[in-house]
């Protein structure tokens, strides 16, 4: 630890803090503009010059480590005369644009100009003008680089944390500018993490251009529907229409990082086709009817059933918060007498065998880990295992990148799809999903295994590196997605992934091991207890019942698949919606509900955190809360169920949910709370071993297609974002055809499965696998297009190229 | 001084021959250092002679050697700054042009000091013929076996590449040739971390400038005692001074440190063209002027400090009284606002400003407060740049405001347009 003082206050810090953040820790305020804590430090700006007592110049806080018995000033003469030439001399070829510039109200420069300027300029001399008009960078940036006061933060942001660097700078002196290089402004993630760092208004948010005033706004903090990861998020509205989506720092686990999806996408609650009032299909037509009527035939043909020792079956989105979960698996158990309630649509091979369901019971409370992320990125080696993570959960990717910059540990990824992380991986595998438990079986083996010996010249190195870094690493964190769960290898790999974890801890390492869901909540669901007892019920057999809330089984399953055939052939469905989706038109009961944005409640992410969701405007007449409804036909059926309001139901849930005792409360008075922490492991309770058993490994023979998430797109909901929708392809089947296709042209690729056939745009990546095809999950979900059936995942499809029959007109960005 | 030592061979026709270098005594110092000093001893000697960078800094070779950290198992690189940009300098040029066998073993020398086994010489991309000399020559010593592996049979093994600059003057300054190297943009680090602990791909790199490498060859072939012997003792060697501006005998002179600057103008520039000197800039562009009146400062690095100006790279440019100081001043802003690297603020922004400022005042359009707003502009980007471009630009422009305040008033004040008239800016 190290004393010096700041302007005559002694402090104390550990050694190698920065002046600054000695100061921010000490509420000494330092002015900056090119320091920002998660990138590497330019010290260009000269804001944060201070004066260290006994040297002649000006030091800069943010690149000095504070030294024993140093004596800072932060607010003498010299320094203050500093910052007011330093402003003046920003200011000299700013443009007076406050009146028409959006950053107006939230500008760095404007707020430190307010504080610390002399008030006047004696600037007498033209400007410095780039152009006249902004320029389109691409779909969601725009761009004035007049404004531009060149602390390079967008070009860091970029390059260090989300991976494209797809930002520069040309020219020198006066001339620099900002600019991308060839297409790389088309091609990048269109996170718009640029836009949230830029402290003055050069790049802008072309959504959000014009639309309103910061002081407009009203401001929601929440957490985002998209990813398992779950960012922190603040939903800005004015008079009740979304406006646009910030993330501020020192929020959340991502501060200030969002990706397209959550920064752009969620103007899709604005989309779609709302649901407005209930609906009881009537002579085969949906028909809207009352409430009463509504909840009266449900309760009426509950009775019926469970008079006759029916069965209920239900389906819960994981996009639902925790307490509609909460309520909702009470009313299937204590009212509909059935444990039989499933928390995904698409996860078909969870459902194979009767023990699969409680083997990952187990995993998720004795293996998990619940811990944040930023520690289980400290470890030596991280496993990326079976998860596309740069698509499905964006962030997450980020801050990797930007721990592994400064940890400079080792980063295996095993994926499907090559992804930007490949650049920093030490070793990196393109694997077949379903092939995750036989990487795990030869990365833990003794003896050479087959893939270590094997043909496949990139499995048997990533086999052999993998098998010495992870005997070298005293920490190791497997961070696993959820494509295995699709397909037949979903209960091994579940075993295989709790041997590993067990086998490594057996050898004195800190292992962490946590899932990187691609929906918000599908943990929280979990928990919550919506997980189907396989034992006691024939997943074959349709149910009398299907009661469905959020989710839309019958687009989104694979085809086949025993939710599908539930939803199809069940003598009565009931959808619980706030859009119109596939499943809700051939509902026997539709009721309406509230949206995302439209309730408090909370979710669960992906390190099992319970984090905060909010209400950004209320809810329009005649939808309840899905609480309510559940309520309600639970008191009419006999069971009061008596919390009511989020926070009401939040308790109880703390109280009987394993792991969730520990949540903190929110204030009585006072807002509440965004995070409530981390749910606690549930004491270990010894299980039956399970011997893992050997797998065989799949090689990628035939054309395999596979499909998930893309950058813009996360399940259906988002294709209904104006924002999105304009970003990528919203048809296309990516792939890497071969030396004999080239970008120039345009092609289209017919994949025939069966009787299933889809045929869209060709999209040529080159770091594809040869015979790997990818189709965006949302794109599978109209009949004509189930080409993947239930369990069978990957699957081996035909496929045909010809030059495209339709001239495709690429949009092209308006350009001044 | 009795002989020229740096220049000696300099106007001889096959000055830049690999044999006539050879039969000139070239190369054997290379040989004893190689099979029979360990690369403390070269550093030590180095040390011991007190030899001064000859770029503009000035700072202690054998000093700036011993920095490198030793048997740290990582690669260290060696740097020739043969960037040459401040403006009346061009004697790295001659040496290269002329001599540049010496410059070359002089390199060898230094990173076997150093046990650096990449080598890079830096060299302004306008210099096509040093550019094509020190090709020929590398060629030449790869061909003889001065270069490559195992040099001499021992087990020193070094390799030379030419960089090309592109056109920025800011890739003089180490850290930003160093940043060019690597193929980024030419902006000056952060330091700390100091090249001779992190430079060159994060490893420890030693930069020089060319005529230290000479001289280092010169140390050795004739001893520490001798270098001593030459000039100042803070400040020993011979040095190349550049003559240029409005004098009458320009080019380079070979002379010990410490005359005053008074003899160089005299004695050896032969005087003004017209009239009387007015000023003489001692050390490159961002060196401020000496008028008149200060003539008799001795020009070694500390007598130059105290006269608020500097040493730099010895690059002399005299101004007679036919010159305007406010067209000086203007030229100065310029030159320096258009090499800005753009990295911080105050430079990238002020410069530009005092450039307008004072290219308004130079065309008659000067305003009453404009002197005080260059002062204003010049603290601000002196105390606060992020490298020593701003430091010097505007430490030269305070100078012609400092020592001819009267011209500067007399353009304000002889304004034949009217102040309300900005059409014409």
């Amino acid at each position: 630890m190290i004393i010096f003082k700041i302007n005559g206050q002694e402090i104390e810090v550990e050694e190698g803090t920065t002046i600054l953040n000695a100061a921010r820790a000490n509420a000494v305020e330092i002015p900056t503009f090119c320091y920002q804590d998660r990138l590497s430090t330019l010290a260009s700006c000269r804001m944060c010059l201070i004066e260290v007592e006994g040297r002649p110049r000006l030091e800069p806080a943010c690149a000095t480590l504070a030294a024993e018995g140093m004596a800072v000033l932060t607010h003498s003469e010299k320094v203050i005369s500093s910052r007011e030439d330093m402003l003046e001399i920003l200011l000299a070829n700013h443009p007076l644009d406050c009146p028409v510039c959006d950053k107006s109200g939230e500008c760095e420069l404007q707020d430190t100009v307010f504080e610390y300027g002399k008030g006047d300029s004696r600037l007498v001399d033209p400007k410095r003008v780039f152009r006249i008009d902004d320029i389109q960078l691409n779909n969601v940036i725009t761009f004035n680089a007049n404004r531009c006061i060149q602390c390079q933060r967008c070009v860091r942001v970029c390059e260090e944390v989300v991976g494209d660097v797809a930002l520069g700078t040309m020219e020198r002196g006066l001339d620099s500018e900002i600019t991308g290089v060839g297409n790389s402004l088309k091609d990048c993630s269109h996170c718009g993490n640029c836009i949230e760092v830029c402290p003055v208004g050069a790049l802008m948010s072309t959504p959000y251009r014009y639309k309103a005033r910061p002081w407009d706004l009203d401001k929601f903090e929440t957490t985002c529907g998209m990813c398992g990861t779950g960012c922190s998020m603040t939903i800005e509205a004015r008079e009740g229409k979304l406006a646009r989506v910030k993330s501020q720092y020192e929020t959340g686990i991502n501060g200030e990082l969002l990706c397209a999806k959550g920064r752009f996408g969620f103007d899709f609650i604005d989309g779609g086709q709302r649901i407005t009032q209930p609906m009881l299909r009537k002579n085969d037509v949906l028909t809207p009817v009352t409430w009463s009527e509504a909840l009266n035939l449900i309760i009426d043909k509950s009775l019926n059933i469970l008079g006759k020792n029916g069965h209920i079956k239900g389906l819960i989105s994981p996009r639902q918060t925790n307490e509609t979960a909460f309520i909702f698996q009470k009313l299937m158990r204590e009212v509909f007498q059935s444990s039989d309630i499933h928390a995904s649509c698409r996860f078909s091979g969870l459902n194979l065998q009767p023990e699969t369901t409680d083997i990952l019971k187990a995993l998720l409370s004795q293996t998990y880990s619940r811990q944040p992320l930023g520690d289980i990125f400290q470890s030596d080696c991280i496993l990326l295992l079976g998860t596309n993570i740069c698509d499905e959960n964006p962030v997450s990717s980020y801050l990797i990148r930007q721990h592994k910059r400064d940890n400079h540990n080792h980063l295996l990824i095993a994926s499907s799809r090559p992804c930007t992380l490949d650049d920093i991986a030490t070793e990196k595998l393109r694997l077949l999903p379903g092939n995750e438990a036989a990487v795990l079986s030869a990365l833990l083996s003794t003896q050479p295994d087959e893939l270590a010996i094997s043909e496949d010249q990139q499995l048997s190195d990533f086999v052999i590196a993998g098998k010495t870094i992870l005997e070298q690493s005293a920490s190791v964190s497997l961070l696993i997605g959820t494509e295995f769960m699709r397909g037949q290898q979903a209960k091994n790999c579940l075993i295989w992934i709790t041997e590993t974890v067990q086998h490594l801890q057996q050898q004195g390492k800190q292992v962490f091991m946590q899932f990187l869901f691609d929906r918000p909540n599908q943990l929280g669901q979990w928990h919550m207890g919506c997980l189907p007892d396989l034992q006691s019920y024939d997943q074959k057999s349709i149910p009398d019942m299907f009661y469905v809330v959020g989710a839309d089984p019958i687009a989104d399953c694979a085809a086949g698949d025993q939710l599908e055939q539930a939803a199809l052939n069940s003598p009565c469905l009931i959808v619980q919606t706030a859009f119109m989706t596939a499943s809700a038109q051939q509902a026997m009961v539709i009721l309406p509900t509230p949206s995302y944005g439209e309730e408090d409640g909370t979710y669960t992410n992906n390190e099992a955190r319970v984090q905060k969701v909010s209400a950004i405007r209320p809810l329009a007449a005649n939808i309840l809360p899905s609480t309510v409804i559940f309520t309600q036909l639970a008191s009419a059926l006999g069971l009061d169920i008596i919390p009511n309001t989020a926070a009401q139901i939040l308790s109880q849930i703390k109280q009987e949910i394993d792991g969730y005792q520990t949540l903190k409360e929110d204030f009585i008075f006072g807002p509440k709370l965004n995070d409530y922490g981390l749910t606690t492991s549930p004491p270990a309770i010894t299980e039956a071993e399970i011997k893992a058993p050997a797998v065989d490994y799949l090689a990628l023979e035939n054309y395999t297609l596979i499909t998930g998430d893309s950058l813009f797109r996360s399940g259906k909901l988002t294709a209904q974002s104006k924002n999105l929708s304009g970003l990528g392809h919203d048809a296309y089947v990516e792939m890497n055809p071969g030396a004999d296709y080239d970008e120039q042209q345009d092609y289209e690729v017919t994949i025939t499965r069966g009787n299933a056939t889809i045929t869209a745009p060709l999209k040529i990546n080159r770091a594809f696998p040869d015979k790997l095809l990818f189709i965006p999950e949302g794109q599978l979900s109209t009949p004509a297009n189930k080409i993947i059936t239930a369990a069978e995942y990957p699957c081996v499809v035909e496929v045909e190229i010809k030059v495209s029959s339709i001239t495709i007109k690429s949009e092209q960005n308006a350009q001044s | 001084m009795s002989e020229l030592v740096l220049l000696k061979h300099i106007t001889h026709p096959d000055s830049t021959s690999i044999a006539f270098y050879e039969k000139t005594g070239g190369y054997q110092g290379l040989k004893k250092i190689l099979t029979t000093y360990s690369p403390d001893k070269v550093i030590d000697t180095v040390k011991a002679s007190n030899l001064r960078g000859r770029g503009g800094a000035g700072f202690p070779t054998g000093l700036k050697w011993s920095f490198v950290p030793k048997d740290d198992g990582k690669t260290h690189y060696l740097c020739c700054n043969a960037d040459e940009g401040e403006p009346g300098t061009f004697k790295d040029r001659l040496l290269m042009e002329r001599d540049p066998h010496r410059v070359i073993e002089g390199m060898i020398i230094a990173a076997y000091a150093i046990q650096a086994e990449v080598a890079y010489i830096y060299i302004r991309g306008e210099y096509g013929l040093s550019i094509a000399m020190i090709t020929q020559a590398l060629k030449a010593a790869y061909a003889r076996g001065y270069l490559g592996q195992n040099i001499f049979n021992t087990d020193f093994s070094l390799n030379i590449y030419v960089h090309k600059g592109a056109g920025a003057y800011i890739c003089g300054e180490e850290t930003a040739l160093l940043e060019s190297i690597e193929g980024r943009r030419g902006q000056p680090k952060l330091k700390p971390p100091f090249p001779a602990v992190a430079g060159l791909y994060d490893c420890p790199t030693v930069i020089n400038n060319v005529e230290t490498f000479v001289c280092v060859t010169h140390i050795f072939a004739r001893g520490v005692d001798w270098f001593t012997s030459i000039g100042p003792e803070d400040a020993p060697g011979p040095r190349l001074f550049g003559l240029s501006g409005q004098l009458q005998n320009r080019g380079i002179v070979e002379l010990p440190m410490g005359l005053s600057l008074r003899e160089l103008v005299y004695d050896y520039g032969g005087g003004p063209l017209t009239g009387q000197f007015k000023a003489v800039i001692p050390g490159g562009l961002s060196a401020p002027m000496i008028p008149l009146a200060g003539l008799d400062v001795k020009m070694n690095f500390a007598d130059l400090a105290a006269a608020d100006s500097m040493m730099g790279s010895a690059a002399v440019i005299a101004l007679d009284e036919t010159t305007s100081i406010p067209t000086v001043g203007r030229r100065i802003a310029e030159f320096f606002s258009h090499e800005s690297c753009g990295k911080c603020a105050p430079c990238r922004e002020g410069l530009p400003w005092a450039s307008k400022i004072l290219n308004r005042i130079e065309s008659g359009h000067g305003r009453s407060g404009d002197i005080e707003q260059l002062q204003v502009i010049c603290g601000g980007v002196f105390g606060n740049s992020f490298c020593a471009l701003g430091v010097g630009a505007a430490w030269a422009i305070r100078a012609t405001l400092k020592h001819f305040p009267h011209e500067y008033d007399a353009l304000i004040n002889q304004q034949t347009i009217p102040v309300d008239d900005r059409t014409n800016l």
